[in-house]
């Protein structure tokens, strides 16, 4: 096994001491306060993507009010549609006639 | 932070902004820059922060990745066509030159700006900010032989400008 050469090892730490000192005198500023707190308040003042939308809507004042009645609106047509004896639904049977999937028929084109 | 929560946002810019403001500012050597590419680093991490896996590497080492990413995306955006090493050899002047101890910082600042990218950008994680050849090779997305390698080539271009220096 050869004998490591203890002369360039030497030199090559030296070296690298010298060189890491070199390095270590270029030293750069902390962050100010100022930058610090100008990046938190860039992401807290962030609008997230459904206040946008909300803002879009016209702010709380205008989309709640819609939407609360869309919301009635959905739940109370149907009821009030069932009190008066309307109804939309159909007998399965009719369903599958307009659909012309009714095996039962006999279909012939002209 | 995953979750959005602010309060450990600003928790996490207090603990890793001198950090990245330094990485950043070397990799530069601009301050003004590096303050912008902080914050982009910074609304970057807030809104990717569901790509971190714990596993894979430290919280620390994903942000130096999101920070070399946006230093190369603002070096793209200001002079697209010119070759990054000539956009960032335009030194800052430096207020008090006279002194020794800040004209020799001003020429390591120098000498870093005049590696090239890959070689300054493991140099300075691996000198000043600690990080093994591990680490390095995790930020930098590539192999531990390839950061051995890029850092075997910086020293020796640093030992020859501080070789020069010391004949002059």
């Amino acid at each position: 096994m050869p004998t490591p050469d203890t002369d360039t090892d030497t030199d090559t730490d030296t070296d690298n001491q010298d060189l890491n000192q070199w390095l270590d005198s270029y030293q750069v500023a902390p962050a100010d306060m100022a930058v610090q707190q100008r990046i938190i308040t860039s992401i807290v003042s962030r609008p997230q993507p459904w206040r946008e939308l909300l803002q879009v809507l016209g702010g709380w004042r205008i989309a709640g009010p819609a939407f609360a009645l869309s919301v009635s609106l959905g739940i109370g047509t149907p009821l009030w549609l069932g009190q008066n004896g309307n109804t939309t639904s159909i007998a399965q049977d009719s369903v599958w006639t307009v659909a012309g999937l009714d095996s039962s028929q006999d279909w012939t084109y002209e | 932070m995953a979750a959005g929560d602010q309060a450990a946002f600003a928790q996490l810019v207090q603990r890793h902004l001198n950090d990245m403001l330094a990485f950043i500012e070397r990799m530069t050597g601009n301050r003004a820059d590096a303050e912008d590419i902080a914050q982009d680093t910074f609304t970057k991490a807030w809104q990717q922060a569901r790509k971190w896996r714990p596993g894979r590497a430290k919280y620390r080492t994903w942000l130096f990745q999101v920070a070399m990413n946006q230093t190369r995306d603002r070096w793209r955006r200001q002079r697209p066509t010119e070759d990054l090493n000539e956009v960032l050899i335009s030194p800052e002047p430096m207020p008090d030159q006279a002194a020794d101890s800040a004209a020799q910082a001003q020429r390591v600042r120098a000498a870093l700006l005049a590696l090239p990218e890959r070689q300054r950008c493991a140099m300075i994680l691996s000198h000043y900010h600690g990080m093994n050849n591990i680490e390095a090779a995790q930020a930098l997305e590539i192999s531990v032989e390839a950061v051995e390698s890029l850092l075997g080539r910086a020293r020796r271009t640093l030992r020859q400008k501080l070789a020069t220096e010391r004949e002059a």
